[in-house]
């Protein structure tokens, strides 16, 4: 079947949880080479847990590209090798530093001159402009930057992080979406340029609620402005804590406390507030559920007309019928000979479907593509020999 | 329009914050994005507060860039309205509850033959088959049922959800976004157009896709680690002798080395025990515990500094305002002033910046008030069979 990206030619020169964009865009059906320093992305080692030689966090957002390894960062043939790949290529991915960029001449002034359709994309965690351009950050100092800590945790205690990479898989979203759009602009125009993607800002760009609510409004009401509340933990039972509301429906929301063996709060008006209950009724909540698991109180609930869903385990979730009918546990054969399971796409497309695919092993495909680049075999055992490139 | 989306048209029947800065991200792109609206509005104007001279601030955030337009498409003459208008649209994007648009004539069936080049964009709670595809969601579901809260929180545990702030909703719009793009491109190629569904729990999922690895691969769930991360040593808070903590990370074995020298560390710079990050994950108190000592021993500045010197990974917490007032958001224009007809607000801005046609954030439009001219362009789109 055809898929969105058919024909698309794509270099991702991104290390780290960066990677996400390239995969989305391997897995809209692009060609993606992924081009990596002598020794690898970094986040092949971010681990355990492993898979032999690889991280699970680099599987997680390597999917679907080939891998060459050089060494463009120390040696002249090997840049001039990814140069030439880039050439050739519709797309750059990068979240080098603007700096790093510069000095290897992979900054976007540097290639339009040679190259002007080229759609470069720059994912950095502070901007690729500005007095701290160059600024080192990772995900951790991106979510302090970004006051995230302020979201999270309890304002007690010492700061704690959300644990998502989120910063950079929501910058590679939109990276994607800026990419997309720039491709299409290019197909009218032939004009390529340069799209950057700060990941503090894909992050501060998702409280623009916040930001709106603070505008003088007529009065400082609203969650959007409370300076501090509890962390979200759901209502307990005996394994995972759920989340559920009847949404005015009083009759369904009694039936339920009824059958739970809360029929008794059915007079007291806090049961229809926004959750958590006080701290009165949360207790009486758990000496009712403490010896139910959650899917029983949620059947409840659903029976009732009310909504429900746990506080998910990725291991609760791997098995979570709406997550298996929705194709979002897929699997692909890692290298080594062992299957795997993965997060599926979240997309369906009824024309062009998008397709999980296989992280690659470090270097696998290097001679492939450097005889698609015309070298011969004996030039890429000299190349490999003289350590400008590997092969796994 | 000014941006690479300049010429797209985009038909906008969404409602609360999901769907909504969907259209408006595309707008921001250059889109015409038209949004449609029943008589009695998209609840997020009424709902929750607070309000600026009486309308939703929300509504306001999530509705930038767009035009807005009052149609019922229970009334069969502005159904017809509506189609003469669908025939140049290129997007047509809503995320309401299952039989809604096909109650009001605005199926995929029915809107794909009178347009089949149109890129048709479902978004539901939680898909549009199984079990619970007639739930409800919201942002916390999102964050619920993914799995994401059961990474975040004090080492050992609980587990928590985000406590404030719209992110599942507003990430679910920006993967809106970007499979809306994929079938466009793809339509350009092909010159077909199709239909694209997603859900919230499906787009929540993605985005935790990264740490499920870990389960998948290992069989064990990943655990919350406070400011730390299970599978990254070091990278976490360490409190300075001035009481602010600074993070820092080091994620490669360069750069171990480094935060090692700045911290006259050399000794642990050449610890074979701490060469790599693995190594490093399974000593873990003995890293954590060395950098706690050089750190409590210093101001934050002082840390900062010579980390910085160093390239090492490094700052200190902000605040909102201190996010705001940074030289680094300022010059970026991550915040912009809009004036809007409710007074000016701060929305976010753009989140991308295009080197040839940046983009832009218009200001919001009330609803219904570009009615008349949107009733005027159908008449004329219906002038023209040829369309």
């Amino acid at each position: 079947m055809p898929t969105p990206m058919d024909r698309l030619k794509v270099v991702d020169l991104t290390q780290g949880y960066e990677g996400y964009c390239g995969m989305l865009l391997a897995e809209f059906g692009a060609s993606v080479i992924k081009v990596e320093p002598i020794d690898g992305d970094r986040s092949r080692q971010w681990g355990p847990p492993f898979l032999g030689q690889d991280s699970a966090a680099f599987l997680g957002v390597n999917r679907g590209k080939r891998s060459i390894a050089l060494s463009w960062q120390s040696k002249d043939d090997a840049r001039q090798i990814l140069q030439r790949i880039i050439l050739q290529a519709d797309v750059l991915v990068s979240n080098l530093y603007p700096d790093e960029a510069e000095s290897a001449h992979l900054d976007y002034p540097s290639l339009e001159v040679s190259y002007p359709a080229l759609i470069y994309c720059s994912i950095t965690p502070y901007g690729d402009e500005g007095p701290n351009r160059n600024k080192r950050g990772t995900e951790l100092e991106v979510q302090g930057f970004t006051a995230q800590w302020r979201l999270v945790g309890e304002h007690t205690q010492p700061p704690i992080r959300v644990g998502l990479p989120m910063g950079a898989v929501n910058a590679s979203v939109f990276a994607c979406q800026g990419i997309t759009g720039a491709l299409i602009h290019r197909i009218r125009t032939g004009q390529g340029q340069k799209v950057s993607v700060a990941e503090m800002g894909a992050i501060a760009s998702m409280r623009t609620l916040i930001w709106a609510a603070e505008s003088e409004p007529d009065d400082w009401i609203g969650h959007t402005l409370e300076p501090y509340r509890p962390p979200n933990r759901g209502s307990k039972t005996k394994d995972l804590g759920i989340l559920w509301g009847f949404r005015g429906d009083d009759q369904g929301l009694f039936k339920f406390l009824d059958e739970v063996g809360l029929g008794r709060l059915k007079n007291d008006p806090r049961i229809k507030g926004r959750q958590p209950w006080p701290d009165d009724l949360m207790a009486q909540w758990d000496e009712a559920t403490k010896d139910k698991t959650a899917q029983e109180v949620m059947k409840m609930i659903w029976k009732y007309g009310g909504d429900a869903v746990p506080y998910s385990t990725f291991e609760s979730l791997s098995k979570e019928p709406q997550a298996l009918v929705m194709n979002m546990v897929q699997e692909f054969h890692h290298p080594t000979g062992v299957a795997v399971k993965t997060t599926g796409i979240p997309w369906e497309f009824s024309e062009t479907p998008a397709v999980v695919g296989t992280p690659p092993l470090l270097g696998q495909h290097t001679a492939e593509i450097l005889k698609e680049l015309g070298f011969s075999d004996s030039e890429i055992s000299r190349l490999i020999k003289e350590g400008s490139a590997r092969a796994s | 329009m000014k941006g690479p989306l300049d010429g797209i048209r985009v038909m906008d029947i969404t409602h609360h914050a999901v769907g909504p800065w969907a259209g408006s991200l595309l707008g921001m792109m250059g889109a015409d994005v038209i949004k449609i609206e029943p008589p009695e509005g998209d609840s997020l104007s009424r709902n929750p507060p607070p309000y600026k001279a009486g309308f939703g601030t929300s509504y306001i955030a999530s509705n930038v860039s767009k035009r807005c337009a009052i149609l019922d498409l229970r009334d069969e003459k502005a159904r017809q309205i509506a189609y003469a208008l669908l025939r140049t649209c290129d997007v047509l994007v809503e995320n309401h509850r299952p039989g809604y648009l096909a109650r009001r004539g605005f199926d995929y069936e029915t809107a794909s033959k009178i347009n089949p080049r149109l890129i048709y964009c479902s978004s539901s709670g939680y898909g549009s088959r199984g079990p619970w595809k007639d739930m409800g969601s919201g942002n916390g579901n999102g964050d619920a049922v993914s799995g994401a809260a059961s990474v975040s929180g004090p080492v050992g545990g609980p587990t928590e959800g985000l406590h404030g702030g719209s992110h599942f909703d507003l990430n679910s719009s920006a993967y809106i976004v970007t499979g809306i793009l994929a079938a466009l491109y793809s339509r350009e190629l092909t010159g077909k157009g199709q239909k694209v569904e997603t859900s919230q729990m499906q787009m929540s999922m993605a985005l935790a896709g990264p740490r499920a690895q870990e389960y998948y691969v290992s069989g064990k769930n990943p655990l919350p680690m406070g400011s730390g991360v299970s599978n990254i040593v070091p990278s976490r808070a360490y409190k300075a002798k001035d009481g602010k903590y600074v993070n820092i990370t080091a994620d490669d074995n360069k750069t171990w080395k480094a935060l090692c020298e700045a911290f006259g560390l050399f000794q642990l710079a050449n610890d074979h025990r701490f060469d790599t990050n693995p190594k490093r994950v399974e000593h873990r108190d003995e890293v954590d515990r060395q950098i706690e000592g050089a750190v409590s021993q210093r101001t934050s500045s002082e840390c900062t500094e010579a980390l910085e010197s160093r390239q090492v990974p490094c700052g200190v917490n902000y605040y909102h305002n201190e996010l705001k007032m940074d030289p680094q958001v300022r010059q970026l224009r991550m915040l912009e002033q809009i004036f809007t007809p409710w007074g000016e607000v701060r929305v976010a801005g753009l989140p991308w910046r295009f080197s040839k046609i940046p983009g832009e954030i218009r200001p919001t439009r009330k609803p219904g008030q570009d009615t008349e001219e949107i009733l005027a362009l159908a008449e004329a789109i219906a002038k023209r069979p040829s369309l």
